[in-house]
């Protein structure tokens, strides 16, 4: 039974971090796309 | 609306077949013995291979691995993994992590989701490169979750059993990584 508590335990953790850092990596994408249809926009505009 | 090709789909398919068998063994309808992977019996009973990822050997096993079937689900519904992917990599990996045990003649009969719950892992790790990550510390990350403590157990009580654990947790998460990896690199159909 601690073997399941403890193999449990730690893939939480890590399948948590990797999740973390996936949507903080999506977040960020998002943010890039955001800033370069913004420019995009900007560009057209002054043309 | 939830797309029915979603990996949440197939997680509430393989737990409710885990469930529904747990539910037949705890009356003592069904046992690991009927449904499990045992050599000697799989060349006359091949249905084995499918049926013994979803037994399992009490309420702590059962809970463990559904619990890391729903984290996996997430990840791969994170990743924008098919849940055809899913299943088919839940499905190959099982079967092909118990082989060279049962090749080996092990004395031990097999059941539990976790073979191909691992193989779900190694295949996320390769997905991660997806979203511009690498795949190997993901891998690592993994590898060391799924086989440490039963590594750890097989050194301090000389356990074979949690020796065969930890190493079919690793061969099913080299499994997994592996299909994701011929998937991804494959060659293009040419028309």
């Amino acid at each position: 039974m601690l073997v399941e508590v403890a193999v449990g335990t730690l893939i939480l953790g890590v399948a948590g971090f990797s999740l973390w850092m996936l949507r903080r990596r999506k977040y960020m994408l998002r943010g890039h796309v955001l800033r370069y249809r913004a420019v995009e926009k900007y560009v057209e505009e002054e043309e | 609306m939830v797309k029915l090709n979603s990996p949440l789909v197939m997680v509430l398919v393989i737990a409710i077949l885990c469930l529904v068998i747990f539910y037949f063994e705890s009356y003592g309808r069904v046992s690991k013995d009927d449904f499990g992977v045992k050599g000697g019996k799989v060349t006359a009973e091949p249905w084995r291979f499918m049926t013994f990822m979803f037994t399992h050997d009490g309420w702590g096993h059962l809970l463990m691995n559904l619990s890391a079937l729903a984290l996996v689900g997430v990840l791969a519904m994170g990743l924008g993994l098919s849940g055809l992917s899913f299943a088919a990599v839940f499905l190959i990996v099982g079967p092909l992590t118990v082989m060279p045990a049962i090749l080996l003649s092990s004395p031990y009969t097999f059941v539990g989701a976790s073979a191909g719950i691992s193989g779900l892992f190694g295949a996320i790790s390769v997905r991660m490169k997806r979203y511009g990550f690498s795949a190997v510390p993901f891998f690592i990350l993994f590898a060391i979750a799924l086989t440490a403590t039963p590594a750890v157990e097989a050194l301090y009580s000389q356990s074979a059993a949690a020796a065969t654990q930890a190493s079919m947790h690793f061969l099913a998460l080299v499994l997994g990584a592996g299909i994701a990896v011929s998937y991804r690199y494959r060659r293009p159909r040419r028309w």
